[in-house]
């Protein structure tokens, strides 16, 4: 009896201590995290001293030269994260950025997250203290990044958009300092089925109006003339500002008379149907197949299709080419939007760390690197310099994706961080007109109402 | 176990002298830190778990938080203007009918159906467990997958639903199941019915198996027909089950979100728009935090309310 009385509160003692314990150790390595993030500063502000004669290129800023030569001395671990979880992609990066980081003695750690995932994964980490110290941001969301915080601007390691496309650096930019660096960009073009198209004695159309002609007449049979991506998603608003912007409207103004004549455009193909009403369900993968398949005759994509394409070429024999995205009439703006992925500086506190995340930075936004990533990723590089060189060694298909580019305009060039909430509201107005029943002029005067 | 045999001890006990009676406060006391004890991890899991997330949304919904606030948690509090904000939405009427049309007609649908396939699986018959298996299919697979199959089945110009209801002439022109304000919602039904058809069957038939024989054969030797042995027998003992099966069953189906996400993403037009979706929305894709928590904690107080309700209801029914 006496026993079991004893035993009880011992019993509880040595869980109640497990507790403890676990409770301790979790506590304890938080503590050790604190002090391994804080504590290199430190040590590179004491080196500061003994190696500032010896300033490097960014001689600029004292204290981080320090740690430049710091850098060079000793082998640094950096954890870059992309979004390329699939392959060859994440395989294809891992090589370079490990390539980028052999001759400075940094070893990049290469993580994927799943695209939707990353954002909100960023933020968590920044608010966690766990930042990746190099991260991959898709232009459009680095505004939105850099104003939360967690970034640091280039400039103060001495990367400098020079020579970079003026709009991949404007999507880049916020309040005034440069937070992402972007090696290669892509954009929109009309792709189109030459065989098709010979048949039915169309040439790729240049204005709205022939668009629609074209179009008219390619379809039937249960094929269309066109495919794009109206979806209730960013791809949809992404696929729709080709058409608004070159009916001169802003993402400031989404229902100005402009922006309305871009979405009645979209509406008439589907309403006479030489575009399937499936579009408003459609992603770009869709659209591809039902370009490879032949029951679209031209479709709206991107360049990072080529490979599909050329496999499709292979093995069905399709032959497809590319022009820009046709304007609202002779003379009118062309604009496609820019894509692609800039890569940034965490703002993890750890000068040796920031210093080489800059350092592989600065590799892959040198020429070479521009050139072999536009090449293994179908993607365009964004240094003026380049685009020529680039357009003569790349497929022939691509010199239509080149011109697209020089007039390509950021998603974030007008509205900043603004832009999640405005291109909701578009892609909200775009189903509602396409198929829930509204005009043009309605759905987008209920989509700026929604902005505030 | 410990704390019921020292009270025992204790009643056998004579009259307790000054000394022992202090002995037995202390036993008392040791007792019930002991059971404190005992209670604290499992208590301490669940705050932290279930409560903490639950407490911070709820928080959330009162502040503004953006991307900047979120990092230096800073957000303002701002009352009830992000309920004010998403109940003012232009979409918000919408979205409450859908919740509700989704919500009622999965469970009309998925119940009666997954009842009636347990009642035919409760009687013997060659391949019935080969058959009852199939019928679990549509539970085993990933959502993401049965949804994906779906979604390219209901393809309006290439699906093949439409091709077959296109051959045998049942229909003239292709049916716009996924790109149609008037057929979206049907669709998104139709798929999380079959999705939650063998959840209804396989716990109603658990429920049937337990019912004694007995009880139906005596019935039917008093001369009661299938349909009084259901009313009467059947249903009031299945009754338990069915509570369970319908509050999990409107738990489930008002947070459903994979499904209408992959289908349509809440399209065309806000039309499979439900606060589940929208506030997945807000949060993840416009990054509007507060208004997804707001939604989300919307979401919460109903389908708190539905299972209040239900169970009340319930309970009334078994007094009487």
């Amino acid at each position: 009896m006496s026993g079991s009385r004893r035993r009880t509160p011992v019993r509880v003692a040595v869980s109640g201590g497990l507790i403890l314990s676990l409770a301790l150790a979790a506590c304890g390595d938080d503590g050790d995290d604190a002090a391994t993030k804080t504590s290199p500063p430190v040590v590179a502000s004491s080196a500061a001293s003994a190696s500032a004669p010896a300033s490097g290129p960014t001689a600029t800023q004292p204290a981080v030269a320090s740690s430049t030569a710091a850098a060079q001395i000793k082998p640094v671990t950096i954890l870059a994260q992309t979004y390329y979880t699939d392959e060859p992609s994440h395989s294809l990066w891992s090589e370079r950025l490990t390539k980028c980081g052999a001759p400075h003695q940094i070893t990049v750690k290469h993580e994927s997250v799943p695209g939707g995932e990353l954002i909100p994964k960023i933020l968590q980490q920044g608010q966690a203290k766990t930042l990746p110290d190099l991260i991959m941001v898709d232009n459009p969301e680095v505004q939105q990044v850099a104003a939360a915080g967690v970034l640091l601007p280039l400039e103060d390691f001495g990367i400098k958009p020079e020579g970079i496309l003026e709009q991949v650096t404007k999507a880049s930019t916020y309040e005034g300092k440069l937070y992402g660096a972007q090696p290669d960009t892509n954009t929109l073009a009309v792709f189109y089925n030459v065989d098709t198209l010979a048949k039915a004695g169309v040439t790729p159309p240049k204005t709205w109006d022939e668009l629609k002609a074209a179009s008219a007449k390619l379809s039937g049979n249960g094929n269309y003339g066109i495919a794009f991506s109206a979806k209730a998603d960013f791809e949809g608003t992404w696929q729709f500002l080709p058409f608004f912007w070159s009916a001169g409207a802003e993402l400031d103004a989404i229902d100005s008379p402009e922006a309305v004549s871009a979405l009645t455009l979209l509406k008439d193909l589907v309403d006479s149907k030489s575009a399937s009403k499936s579009v408003v369900n459609w992603g770009q993968s869709d659209v591809l197949d039902q370009f490879t398949s032949g029951k679209a005759a031209m479709m709206i994509n991107g360049p990072w299709n080529f490979p599909a394409l050329k496999t499709a070429s292979k093995e069905k024999g399709l032959k497809w080419d590319v022009a820009t995205v046709p304007v609202a009439k002779n003379g009118a703006p062309s604009g496609a939007p820019l894509g692609g992925e800039a890569y940034a500086i965490g703002k993890t506190g750890n000068a040796d760390k920031e210093q080489a995340a800059a350092k592989v930075i600065d590799c892959l936004m040198s020429d070479e690197m521009q050139l072999e990533i536009a090449k293994n990723h179908g993607l365009i590089p964004t240094r003026e310099s380049v685009l020529d060189a680039f357009a003569g060694s790349a497929e022939p298909q691509m010199k239509g994706f080149v011109e697209q580019i020089k007039t390509a305009r950021a998603r974030t060039g007008v509205v900043g961080i603004k832009y999640p909430e405005v291109g909701a509201a578009i892609h909200q107005a775009m189903g509602a007109a396409l198929v829930g029943g509204k005009t043009p002029q309605e759905a987008l005067a209920a989509a700026a109402a929604s902005v505030k | 176990m410990g704390v019921q045999q020292i009270e025992s001890v204790n009643v056998t006990t004579a009259p307790p002298s000054a000394p022992l009676r202090r002995r037995r406060m202390s036993v008392d006391r040791q007792a019930r830190i002991a059971a404190w004890l005992f209670v604290t991890p499992a208590a301490i899991l669940l705050l932290l778990v279930f409560a903490a997330p639950l407490a911070k949304n709820v928080q959330i919904g009162f502040e503004a938080v953006t991307p900047e606030t979120f990092i230096s948690g800073e957000a303002k509090f701002i009352g009830l203007d992000n309920y004010r904000t998403v109940i003012d939405s232009a979409n918000f009427g919408k979205l409450m009918t859908n919740t509700v049309v989704f919500t009622a007609g999965s469970i009309v649908f998925q119940f009666a159906i997954g009842l009636a396939l347990a009642l035919f699986f409760n009687k013997r018959f060659p391949l019935n467990g080969f058959l009852r298996s199939i019928v679990l299919l549509p539970w085993l697979l990933p959502l993401l997958v049965s949804t994906t199959t779906w979604r390219s089945m209901m393809d309006v110009d290439s699906g093949i639903i439409n091709r077959g209801l296109m051959n045998s002439h049942l229909v003239d022109q292709p049916v716009p199941w996924l790109v149609s304000t008037s057929h979206a919602m049907l669709a998104v039904l139709i798929v999380n019915i079959w999705i939650g058809i063998p959840f209804n069957m396989t716990l109603l038939y658990a429920g049937l198996q337990e019912i004694p024989k007995e009880l139906h054969e005596a019935a039917s030797l008093d001369g009661a027909g299938r349909v009084r042995m259901f009313r009467y027998i059947t249903w009031p003992l299945l009754r338990p089950v069915v509570a369970v099966v319908l509050v999990l069953g409107v738990v489930y189906t008002l947070k459903v979100l994979e499904i209408i996400v992959v289908l349509t993403r809440g399209g065309p037009a806000d039309t499979t728009q439900t606060l589940a979706t929208q506030s997945y929305f807000y949060s993840f894709a416009n990054l509007q935090f507060s208004l997804g928590a707001a939604t989300s904690n919307l979401l919460i107080l109903l389908s708190l309310a539905f299972a209040v309700v239900y169970l009340r209801l319930n309970r009334k029914a078994a007094e009487v």
